[in-house]
This record gives structure tokens, sequence and C-alpha cells, in this order.
């Protein structure tokens, strides 16, 4: 142990490296030494408190791991190294030049994509022929109803999609991303997953999320395409320009003219339009009976749900549910009210024994 | 300092091909990146992910790479550039700088910390309100120095900016807690006599 310092400053007292080790580590043994530190300088008392304040501030949030968890993390990290000691070719194709690369060929792909020529009646699953091709592991829902419907997508994210649309995604979730093509109008509530990004393609634009809630219209017939976010941040490109992304955040739209492939404006949007519509709609909720909202939701994403009304009279719920999907939604109002709920032939069964 | 010995021997060994050594370096500053990288307001799996490639990396370029004074000061400035790369990629973050979690701990052991429980949440509240009007680099310059330790110059590489800035950012800041302390000691003189 080395002997008592004697520091005059907070700042001093915080450089000091015995009392750095001290509060990170705690040890006994230490604290014997600061104990006995304060009987010789009672005087120093006010300023330990300070820098003891001081620095639980500037460390914040602790979240330390186990010495098995740190062991755990470190094999994952060695097995995840190649055995080849020997090669010393390696270090030249490093991880910095294959991104490199491979983002160029992506560019280039996009690039050269964009100079095809475009058939007039190009549509969306023209345009991803070779996708099409695997159609069996894609799945693919047309609203050809006269009112909105809700589609329920494999990660949990929700689309609302309105008449005449339709939406084409992936059976199985993909390890790397998720993807949806939509034909028409749909309004997406994504699941939060920040290592797959959301897309959703268009035949005019392609929008980024990564856990956000907004609506996209780009139907075949119209002469303008729409991205308008709710809530969250997302990128739109458009097809005339893969790698000049445009950043949307709350209530924000873009526009872009589909034959021009022009982006004409970007301006705030306009709740007043059509309040009804699920993008302008709030889910907020202040001891709100359970069975309204359940009504509430019926209504947004034409979904019935089935339930006791007279086991849920006295649920209530607290909270805002406007960022998740619809699943999300059912699945949080449920947690709170203690019941359970399952989705059977396009309807959601509430199973409840009441509350108290 | 004994481990500062044992870190520049781990770091020979490792550039001369042995992995072992690189696997002791994981182990030996895993929980010092992963707290760092967590204060950029990523989630857990992201930073886990940036960690796993900074170590990829350093494996793969060891040829390449340099003898170092300070291992921890390497792996640190290595890992924010990670992260940086990773929120402009994955988060299309290009101009915006990194945020900064100022989440305060859980919970504070007064007991083993030899302070009195009102003492310590008054003044952490006041310093919180000071160093709450900090931006985040400001805040990250803090906890470069007084958390790992870093020296100016050393902070000023690791988040890419030169060595006057870092000393007015930590100026900054430490007025801001100056200006509480000044101020704590009378509180409670009015306190006692009131």
């Amino acid at each position: 142990m080395k002997p008592f310092s004697n520091p005059h400053s907070v700042t001093e007292l915080l450089e000091d490296e015995a009392f750095q080790r001290w509060m990170k580590e705690r040890r006994r043994e230490d604290r014997w030494f600061w104990e006995e530190w304060l009987q010789v300088y009672p005087e120093k008392r006010d300023l330990y408190e300070q820098a003891v304040a001081a620095f639980l501030l500037i460390e914040g949030k602790e979240d330390n791991l186990t010495d098995d968890e740190v062991a755990l993390k470190t094999d994952q990290i060695l097995a995840s190294i190649p055995d080849d000691s020997a090669n010393n070719i390696k270090p030249l194709l490093g991880w910095t030049w294959v991104r490199w690369v491979a983002a160029a060929i992506v560019i280039g792909l996009a690039t050269w994509y964009q100079f095809l020529p475009k058939p007039q009646d190009a549509t969306l699953t023209s345009r991803n022929e070779e996708k099409a091709l695997e159609e069996g592991k894609w799945t693919r829902v047309s609203n050809t109803g006269q009112q909105p419907m809700v589609v329920l997508l494999p990660d949990n994210s929700s689309v609302v999609l309105s008449q005449g649309s339709s939406v084409r995604f992936r059976k199985e979730i993909s390890k790397i991303k998720r993807e949806v093509f939509l034909q028409g109008e749909g309004f997406f509530e994504v699941a939060k997953d920040a290592q797959k990004p959301f897309f959703v393609y268009t035949n005019s634009l392609t929008t980024k999320v990564l856990g956000t809630s907004f609506q996209v219209r780009s139907f075949e017939g119209e002469t303008v395409a729409l991205v308008k976010v709710k809530s969250g941040k997302v990128a739109v490109t458009s097809v005339a320009a893969p790698n000049k992304p445009t950043f949307l955040t709350e209530h924000q739209q873009l526009s872009i003219v589909t034959k021009t492939n022009e982006v004409i404006q970007k301006t705030s949007d306009n709740v007043a339009e059509n309040p009804t519509a699920i993008v302008n709609q709030q889910f907020t909720y202040e001891f709100a009976p359970v069975s309204e909202i359940f009504g509430q939701l019926q209504e947004a994403y034409h979904l019935p749900i089935q339930y006791d009304h007279e086991k849920l009279q006295s649920c209530t719920f607290t909270g805002q549910l406007n960022d998740v999907p619809f699943l999300e939604k059912i699945r949080l109002i449920c947690l709170t009210i203690e019941a359970t709920y399952e989705v059977v032939d396009d309807k959601v069964i509430i199973h409840s024994q009441g509350c108290n | 300092m004994a481990s500062s010995v044992q870190d520049h021997v781990l770091w020979k060994s490792y550039r001369e091909g042995d992995k072992q050594a690189l696997g002791m370096i994981v182990e030996r500053y895993y929980r010092t990146l992963r707290r760092y990288g967590l204060k950029f307001m990523i989630d857990e799996a992201a930073v886990e992910d940036c960690i796993q490639d900074l170590f990829l990396q350093l494996w793969q370029n060891r040829l390449q790479i340099n003898d170092t004074c300070s291992v921890k000061h390497y792996l640190l400035k290595s890992l924010r550039s990670h992260i940086i790369q990773f929120l402009r990629i994955e988060k299309h973050f290009t101009h915006q700088e990194p945020d900064w979690d100022t989440a305060l701990p859980k919970e504070i052991d007064v007991e083993t910390l030899l302070i009195q429980e009102e003492v310590a949440l008054f003044q952490i509240n006041e310093l919180k309100r000071q160093l709450d009007t900090l931006p985040a680099r400001e805040r990250e310059a803090l906890y470069l120095k007084y958390y790992e330790n870093l020296s100016v110059a050393e902070i000023a590489e690791t988040m890419n900016v030169n060595r006057q800035s870092v000393s007015n950012f930590l100026q900054k800041a430490l007025t801001k807690l100056r200006s509480r302390w000044l101020v704590a000691p009378l509180y409670w003189f009015i306190c006692l006599f009131l």
C-alpha cells in the first residue's frame, strides 16, 4: 500500500490511482485504507465525498460481466479467428478489403441496374425476377377486399395493407435482413431488431428502417409515390439514386414523381388531412378499459379480436403503444392484464381470468 | 506497473503469431471495451460484434501492427473507430456525433463507499444537473480521463480531435463540477443553521 497522499482538490483525488482502483474494484483492504485515510484527514471528508459522487457520475451505469462470461466471450472470439498462423498472405486480404470490394460490387450492380432499359410496364415482380423464381420461399398476400387488412410478418412486424395492394415476404426470417416487396399502400410497424434492418421495396423507392412505424404508398397507376413516418427514423432511396438516401423522422413525408424519379418534397405531415388513417392515430392510454382498446385496435387493423367481455370488464391499461407492431400491442396489453393470446384463422383470441 | 509490462509482452507475442497471447489480451480488456462501447447507446449485441471484429482484424493485420506504449489505449481507440463505422453503415449517422450514455449507476452502496447516504444523493443529483448540460463528447473526454485514466494526448487520438480541444472539453467539464463543489458546502452550512 502506498503512503497516504494528501490531495488538495477533487480532481487530484480523482486522478489518484489508488482512489480509482478503490472505486472500481472496491477491495476490502482498500476500504480499510480509505477508512483510515478519512480518520487521518477528517477535514478532507467533503472532498472525498465529492470525488466519490463525481466518479460515480463519470462511471455511469454499471453492467459488469462475471469472470465466466468474460472467459466465454474470449473463447468465442478466439474461435472466430481462423487458425492460419503460418499463412502470411492472409493479412493483405483483411476484412476491410473484402468489405470494400463487396460494397463496390453492390454499388456497381445498383448503378448498372439503373442504366438497364426499363420496360414501360415494369412491375415489382419483373424487377425482382430472380427473387420471384424462388417463389416457394416467399409468401404473397393481396388485399382484394373492401377495407384495409393487417398482415403479420414472420418477424412479428405488421403491415396494414390498403385495398388493392399486395406484399411479398420470405416465409422464414433471413439472418441478415428483413425484406418486404410492396405494391400499393401499406402502413408498417416494424419490430425492433438493430441487427436486421427492415427494407420495403417498391417500384420507385426503397425504405430502410431498424424499428419504427411508417406508411408507404406506391400504386402502379399513380404518378407520385409517398413515404410518411409516424415514429422513429427511416432512410428512403429512390430507385434512380440508390446510394443517395433521404432521412425522414417523425411526422415527415417524402414524395417521388414516379415517371422521372424526382424527389419533389419533404414536408411536415398534416394530421388533419385524414385523422382516421392509422398513420395519424394515437395509441396512448391512461387507465383505459381494455375492451375499448381492443375496439380501437380491431378497427385500425381490421382484424377481429375475440374476448370474454364480462371477464375483461374491470381490466384497464395505461401506456403508449404507438411505436410497436400489432401483435406486440396485443402482447403488451396481455402482459399487463395477465392474459394470454393466440392468433387463429385471421382473428386474435384473448384468454383471460379477469382482473381484480 | 506490473500489468503494463505484461501487456507489452503479450502484445509482442501476439504480433509474432501467438493466438493464446491475443486471447489473454481479450480476456484482460473485454470488460473495459464493452463498457466503453455500451456508452455509445448501441445495443449489446452490436457492441460485442464490434469487439469481435476488432480482434479479428488485429489478428489478420498482426504483421502490420506496430508496438504500442499502451495496449488499452490502442484497443479503446480501435473500438471507437469500429463503432463509428458501425453507426455510419448501419444507422446512416453520417454527420452526427455519437451519443453518450449518461445513466447513473443502478444502486449506490453508500456503506461500502464510506459516505453518508443523503450527502451522496444530494451531491450526485447536483453534479448530474451540471454534467447533463455538457455535450456527449465532453462527457466522453471526462470518462476517458477519470475512468480509463488516459492522458490528454491519448484521449485526443482516441476521439480523433486535437489536444487543445480535449483540454478545452476537460476544462469546461471541470468548471461545471467546480462551480458545484463551491456551492455544496455552503448548502450544508445553511441546512445546519436553519
